[in-house]
């Protein structure tokens, strides 16, 4: 099958395209750079005047694992406003904050994206969220394994294990849950909830195991490194949401020593305590830290305002939340002595201060940023907001004029205590493509995605130029998934199952020797059960898995 | 004007807007619901020193009131709307909330709502629960002879109030006779209330005084005892005067309250020692409400 | 003007949501823009002239004859007007219903006015399970208005009911008035087992001795004044609740669920 793509505007920051007119050729699902003079051209787009992009990549978002079902449960009202009917070639479901796996899907490829990833998989919970994701249609997915408040690694820690023994750890659990990076949030923090302690600060111990979130995020991050695994530590740190943990957050980049580390919805880690309210912004403090430290990369997890709900495993931090549930039920838990979850209900509102600064203080972040290779747009869906707002917000970080007047619009306290009004910085559609497509696909580790050049998979989003961004992106004239044409004028044509990506890093196998032993006396699962195999996800002959490449290890 | 021998002045009464509602008291008998309710009505006879002016309206037959008890309905009259709202709480708090077996309910359900029972509930310590019926809430507070039903709010309406007659005659126990006999008719008139003690004042009062401290005085013009002192409107023949004030929920109310009170008066007439009926005003400055005696009794 | 009547033609096998044939949704619409209505049934969408012979034209004022137990949303969110069944109706017969009159001269299906916010809705025959309860993950149930019921009721009837009267003159079955917020249920016959399960406040007023849980304490008996109030309110309904014989003021109150808040209470006829 050979498809020709004519004459349109290509933005592909991974080949340096940037807004060239261009033809592109698929042959079999990969671009090719000509086809031979007499191969026939199957099908041919006439895409002059088009916007073409490569099919966007959602590196934080959460799509799988038992916490979404928990928020399904939770807000049965917030569906029951969003029933999706079936068609004759989609399947029913519910929509708005937490949709089904199905509508997911649909939604996410209706918006041009045609990758997702899971950053909260509890390898306990590892089977049910690759179950989950293998529910969702068109995409592509992932996930970042959890670590860092489980107890068998901070009794390693405790034990003074060394590093080593905790790369082995990693590299194992990696294997076991099929991942494609390693997570840690709240380090140390959820197991501490467990032990009564309801917060816990960068050097402060947890007070059974004596460890510190530091010391955790050094290990992991070493670890990630050192098994050359390319996304580097997945961190949701300390303090989410306490006003002040600005400070925290700059501690935690500077104390990570110069390793790669991904921040991840570094906004509600961005607050400071002045003003009259003791909430500020510390946007621009972070910004001028991520710019300065090359290491370290961050997602922005931006509010937008309306009914969404937070799923978190930080149980400790959802647990102090619990009292702004709206509507007023939540969930907080334990998983298999694992880490945790803690599922709250939130409706952002832009006449309250505390929301209105915090949907400011994530654009800030975005606007000061130099380095669009290093930032990434999410909502931390559906944390922030639901995934479907995500064309609203690019035409925020597009459009200063429309920035402004939404500005115009928030609780008055909050637009004196930002700087917002006065960055004119406006995204180019370049710089979107690289922080949705190549340096998302960059950042997670994808060899063969996240670009338009010869070899890589054909996910094409093709757009038509509207100076009303949200009006542009939120539906593509032509969205094709490894080359096969998936949805046409925003709406899905055709189905089709995407690819589990992971990575493969080494352990010795001496490693589960000890595992053994801590299953058969702690857990309620057999290592044998835990440990996921490759026909899990591929035997129903609809899910595959690609392994991707690792740095070299030195 | 001159009615069986009794001269009718030409002047009239002056009276003021106020804000009034009314409440219904009923308890496990009548007895207990006329105790209930002289407590709640008790020293309101002026709004100089009492906060609001309030009198028992009526005796309400069982088939009248919302629980089917025996009831009293009672009427409070204030200056302004916080008044009385706090004069209403604080009277039902202390008088009905604590008298044994009483209910207390709307006796307006028109106006603006102000809060009846609607904070005393606070007193059954979470205990309290509340009943909507028929659109009105309703809240019982736990009690120790049982359970204290009152209704949430009743409502507020403009009033007038001070409309009033003088009675002058020729002797003390023949001006209080004369006066007697016009409660007893204007007793059975609805929306009105007498403030005063026995629904009779004696000291009727003029505006200023010698003393800057004090903004009224004796009506020193009506003393029988300085007709040869000062500036006097009795004629030599008049030895007492007394007056009757009234509160009514509109100004037609104190009209006919003052109709069939005056009646009464001159229905005892010359031959019972009574002289002239007259009335207290301003000058008509200061109420926009002129009764005109006159023209009452035409 | 005469009834808007919708005359069901057959029975179909699969489901119908007849949700958009209420009042305020028909309004303004003309007999063919009715009846060229479609409606969910099952997977297939039917046509309203397909499913109903339709006659009439008051439009606030509709009957729905020979129905069955398959339609389902009769009369949701009603707002003003007035809607007769004659027959059976399906699951949530008037949920969410706002105002007017309801009524239905057979048997109702599940969550019969669950979520209800004011109005009269008369039951004439049986309703089944969750009647004037929240639907399932909602905290709040019915929130005012009066649901009379002259036959049984199913399981948890007032389920999270958060205000209004429920009024029952068969027997209710087990979890009646389970996790009330608050409000009154009446129930004239038996009650089942597991009586105000989790109840928050909100008051079971009963004329027969139910079978309590051990969370329920007896609080003695008493004469209570509201009661005659609360029965004057019932005068006005076609029921047996307007008799005065049926109406009392001295009862047995058991306070519970001491489980959860406490503040509710059983009233048991003396």
């Amino acid at each position: 099958m050979l498809i020709k793509l004519t004459g349109g505007t290509v933005y592909d920051p991974a080949s340096g395209i940037d807004g060239q007119v261009k033809t592109l050729f698929v042959l079999d699902g990969k671009f090719i750079k000509q086809p031979l003079a007499e191969m026939p051209v199957d099908k041919e787009y006439d895409l002059k005047g088009k916007v073409v992009m490569s099919g966007a990549i959602d590196m934080h978002t959460h799509i799988g694992g038992g916490k979404g079902n928990i928020a399904r449960m939770l807000i049965p009202e917030d569906h029951r406003k969003d029933p999706v009917y079936r068609s004759d070639i989609t399947r029913s479901g519910c929509g708005h904050a937490m949709p089904s796996t199905f509508t997911t899907g649909y939604r996410y490829a209706e918006m041009g994206y045609t990758a997702g990833f899971e950053p909260a998989i509890l390898p306990v919970n590892a089977r049910q969220a690759h179950m989950e994701m293998a529910d969702i249609p068109i995409l592509d997915k992932g996930g970042y394994v959890m670590l860092g408040s489980d107890d068998y690694l901070l009794r390693m820690l405790t034990a003074k294990k060394d590093q080593k023994a905790i790369n082995d750890y990693v590299a194992w659990t990696m294997n076991a849950a099929k991942a494609i990076g390693v997570k840690v949030v709240n380090p140390g923090g959820i197991n501490a909830f467990k032990f009564n302690q309801r917060q816990l600060d960068l050097d402060e111990k947890n007070s059974h195991y004596q460890v510190t979130p530091r010391e955790i995020l050094q290990v992991l991050a070493t670890a990630v490194k050192e098994i050359g695994v390319k996304h580097p530590l997945h961190v949701h740190g300390c303090n989410l949401g306490v006003p002040g943990n600005v400070d925290t957050t700059l501690d935690t980049i500077q104390g990570i020593g110069g390793l790669p580390m991904h921040l991840t919805h570094i906004q509600f880690h961005s607050y400071g305590t002045e003003g009259d309210f003791k909430f500020s912004s510390g946007g621009a403090a972070i910004a001028e830290s991520i710019n300065k430290n090359k290491n370290i990369t961050a997602d922005v997890g931006q509010i937008l305002f309306g009914q969404t709900i937070t799923a978190s495993g930080d149980s400790m931090r959802q647990h102090a939340n619990r009292s702004f549930a709206n509507p007023n039920k939540w969930v907080s838990m334990d998983i298999e002595c694992d880490a945790g979850c803690g599922v709250v209900p939130f409706k952002y509102r832009d006449q309250n201060f505390v929301n209105a600064l915090q949907w400011a203080i994530g654009l800030e972040i975005f606007l000061l940023v130099d380095d669009p290779w290093r930032v990434f747009l999410t909502t931390d869906h559906p944390n922030g907001a639901p995934f479907t707002t995500y064309p609203h917000l690019i035409r925020l970080l597009m459009d200063k004029s429309f920035r402004n007047d939404m500005l115009a619009t928030i609780h008055p306290e909050a637009q004196k205590m930002t700087t917002l009004g006065s960055i004119d910085r406006e995204y180019s559609l370049q710089e979107i493509a690289i922080l949705t497509r190549a340096g998302a696909a960059k950042l997670v580790g994808l060899d063969d995605r996240g670009s338009l050049g010869e070899g890589a998979w054909a996910d094409i989003t093709v757009y038509t130029d509207n100076a009303d961004r949200e009006k542009m992106f939120e539906k593509p004239d032509y969205v094709f998934k490894d080359g096969e044409l998936v949805v046409v004028d925003g709406k899905v044509v055709h189905t089709k199952w995407g690819t589990t990506h992971i990575v493969t890093p080494e352990w010795d196998n001496s490693v589960e020797k000890d595992l053994q032993k801590y299953f058969d006396r702690f857990m309620t699962m057999k290592v044998g059960n835990f440990k996921m195999s490759n026909d899990e996800i591929t035997e129903d002959g609809r899910g595959s898995l690609t392994a991707h490449t690792l740095n070299r290890v030195s | 004007m001159i009615i069986n021998g009794v001269s009718i002045d030409e002047t009239f009464a002056e009276a003021f807007p106020m804000k009034a509602t009314r409440a219904i008291i009923t308890a496990q008998n009548e007895k207990w619901a006329m105790i209930s309710a002289q407590a709640m009505t008790g020293f309101a006879t002026s709004v100089i020193a009492c906060g609001c002016e309030a009198g028992i309206e009526r005796v309400l037959d069982p088939s009248e009131t919302p629980d089917g008890r025996p009831g009293v309905s009672v009427l409070i009259f204030a200056m302004g709307g916080k008044g009385l709202a706090k004069q209403l709480e604080t009277r039902a708090g202390q008088c009905v909330l604590t008298s044994p077996t009483s209910a207390l309910f709307a006796g307006i359900d028109e106006g603006l709502q102000i809060p009846l029972g609607k904070n005393l509930r606070y007193f059954g310590d979470g205990f309290q629960s509340s009943k909507k019926i028929d659109g009105k809430r309703y809240w019982r507070v736990p009690v120790m002879d049982g359970e204290f039903l009152t209704e949430a709010t009743t409502g507020r309406v403009d009033a007038v109030g001070g409309g009033n007659f003088l009675v002058l005659a020729e002797s003390q126990p023949q001006a209080l006779a004369a006066c007697e006999a016009a409660i007893i008719e204007m007793k059975k008139m609805p929306n009105v209330i007498m403030p005063f003690p026995g629904g009779v004042v004696r000291s009727g009062s003029k505006v200023g005084s010698k003393y800057p401290a004090l903004g009224a005085s004796t009506n020193d013009a009506f003393c029988p005892t300085l007709k040869g002192v000062t500036k006097t409107d009795l004629s030599p023949d008049i030895e007492s005067v007394m007056e009757i004030v009234i509160d009514g929920l509109t100004k037609e109310d104190i009209d006919n309250a003052m109709r069939v009170g005056i009646q009464a008066v001159c229905d005892l007439g010359a031959e019972n020692g009574i002289q002239r009926i007259s009335a207290g005003n301003y000058g008509g400055k200061l109420g926009p409400f002129h009764f005109h005696l006159q023209e009452i009794m035409a | 003007m005469s009834a808007l009547t919708f005359t069901v033609k057959q029975e179909t096998a699969q489901r119908v949501d007849m949700s958009p044939l209420v009042c305020q949704l028909l309004k303004d619409l003309s007999l063919t823009d009715i009846a060229a209505i479609e409606l969910q049934n099952g997977k297939r969408k039917i046509r309203v002239d397909e499913l109903f012979t339709v006659s009439g034209d008051d439009s606030q004022n509709i009957v729905i004859k020979n129905s069955y137990a398959k339609l389902d949303f009769i009369a949701k969110e009603l707002q003003d007007g007035s809607m007769t069944v004659e027959g059976e109706a399906g699951a949530y017969f008037g949920m969410s219903m706002k105002s007017g009159q309801l009524t239905a001269n057979g048997n109702v299906g599940l969550y019969a006015a669950c979520e209800m916010k004011n109005g009269l809705l008369t039951i004439n025959g049986n309703a089944g399970d969750f009647l004037g309860a929240a639907l399932p993950g909602n905290k709040q149930g019915m929130k005012g208005g009066t649901i009379l019921v002259k036959g049984n009721v199913g399981q948890r009837a007032g389920d999270h009911m958060r205000r209004g009267n429920l009024l029952i003159e068969g027997n209710a079955g087990d979890y009646c008035g389970s996790r009330m917020i608050a409000g009154t249920i009446a129930v004239m016959g038996t009650t089942g087992r597991f009586l105000g399960y989790a109840m928050q406040r909100g008051t079971l007023l009963l004329w027969q001795q139910p079978q309590l849980s051990a969370t329920f304490n007896d609080c003695g008996s008493h004469t209570l004044a509201f009661l005659p109030i609360l029965f004057k309110s019932f005068k006005k309904l076609d029921s047996k609740f307007s008799d005065d014989s049926v109406a009392f003021n001295r009862v047995q109150r058991y306070g519970g669920d001491m489980a959860e808040k406490g503040r509710a209470e059983v009233l048991v006829k003396l």
